[in-house]
């Protein structure tokens, strides 16, 4: 059984998201964390070394960072065809996303709330990611071409959180319109809050 | 047909040494990033960032450490490098693989350049957390998933070889001492630090 630990509106909400669109069974622990406004703080029944969220227990086994969870679901839940598999020609590409989105693009946005913003080889690895996720899109729809993966819920939940952190460009909104219109994202809406 | 880009001295290493773990064959491509205006500009169909490394596997490129990892370890599973899909380890290994890039990179370049920053504020934590969570692992047990080496091990080991040996910017606790000691003395190590410089 899996249990996904949860605190409503964070970075795990994608993950009640990701496996609504898996249809793996999984039951969610909400648990408080230090939110940036100051209110929350840790949870002892999270089991994150460091109370962040998400969280996944699969049996005994804790996975964390949202890259790993994420390609250990579609791994684990291979015929709702989230993610390539091993041997299929797109799992490099595949990868590369998931690690992208751990290595770049989480360090490069949070330089850009930091005091005194970016600098300037930030800002060059934030302008190269806006270049390669925008020609992705356009040769898309997706970040692997025409199928969806968990790649997709990963990214645009960066457009979600804060759209006017891309730039205007309608291949943005495009993209956020068509992921934000996927049923297992509403139902995984309904299960957000406690 | 598979290619590593490289440049010595860089975080391209880890995957060099990798490679030379899993015993396959590849061709090693030399990537000169500290040249005046970075890597040839035609690298950057590989790698849109001009960094290293990258490799190319039957035409598809795969960049980013935690993604190249991942990638090569399954792709030739005989070498018993990662847990398989479906093992109980496997998901404690690719956390410690994105791990690395996610957290322990961006918290020691944090630390190298000074930033001081409220750890609600980024996704990856403070300096002291970081120590604390690697020395509690290490101290448990000799390797990140339990008792056998896998490339989240080799891929951390790297990392930790340079800040704590290297620049001393890191307690060496006897736990890491043995963790580092374990890891940079295979052979696999020694042979990727011997083929890691162009010839002269």
């Amino acid at each position: 059984m899996l249990t996904l630990f949860h605190a409503q509106g964070s970075r795990s909400t994608r993950f009640i998201w990701l496996l609504e669109e898996l249809g793996a069974p999984y039951e969610i622990r909400h648990v408080s964390i230090a939110r940036r406004n100051g209110e929350g703080g840790p949870d002892p029944a999270n089991p994150h070394p460091f109370k962040q969220v998400p969280a996944l227990k699969d049996g005994a086994t804790l996975i964390t960072q949202s890259s790993a969870i994420a390609l250990y679901l579609t791994d684990a839940y291979p015929l709702a065809k989230m993610g390539p598999v091993v041997g299929d020609a797109l799992r490099g590409p595949y990868l590369t996303w998931l690690a992208t989105y751990a290595g770049v693009l989480e360090p490069v946005i949070g330089s850009k709330f930091r005091e005194g913003g970016p600098d300037a080889s930030e800002q060059k690895a934030f302008d190269m990611l806006d270049e390669a996720w925008r020609g992705a899109l356009a040769a898309g729809p997706y970040l692997l071409g025409e199928a969806v993966s968990a790649a997709d819920i990963l990214f645009v939940s960066l457009l979600q959180f804060g759209r006017q952190t891309m730039g205007p460009q309608k291949v943005y909104d495009e993209y956020l319109a068509r992921m934000s219109a996927r049923p297992a994202l509403a139902r995984a809406l309904q299960k957000d809050a406690a | 047909m598979l290619t590593l880009y490289h440049a010595p001295g860089t975080r391209s290493g880890g995957a060099l040494w990798l490679l030379e773990e899993l015993g396959v064959e590849y061709d090693l491509q030399f990537v000169d990033i500290f040249a005046e205006g970075g890597a040839p500009e035609d690298y950057r169909a590989i790698q849109p960032h001009k960094k290293v490394p990258a490799i190319v596997h039957d035409g598809v490129a795969v960049t980013e450490r935690a993604a190249i990892f991942a990638y090569l370890c399954d792709a030739f599973p005989q070498a018993g490098l990662a847990p398989a899909i479906g093992d109980p380890r496997r998901g404690p290994y690719l956390s410690w693989l994105v791990y690395n890039d996610a957290v322990f990179d961006p918290v020691l370049g944090a630390k190298f350049v000074g930033w001081t920053y409220d750890k609600r504020g980024v996704s990856f934590g403070t300096f002291d957390d970081m120590v604390r969570k690697i020395e509690t692992t290490l101290s448990a047990t000799p390797y990140l998933t339990g008792d056998i080496f896998t490339a989240a091990d080799l891929n951390l080991a790297g990392g930790l070889n340079f800040a704590v040996r290297m620049q001393k910017a890191m307690p060496e606790t006897p736990a890491i001492a043995g963790f580092l000691d374990r890891t940079t003395g295979r052979e696999g190590f020694k042979r990727a630090m011997a083929k890691g410089r162009p010839a002269s």
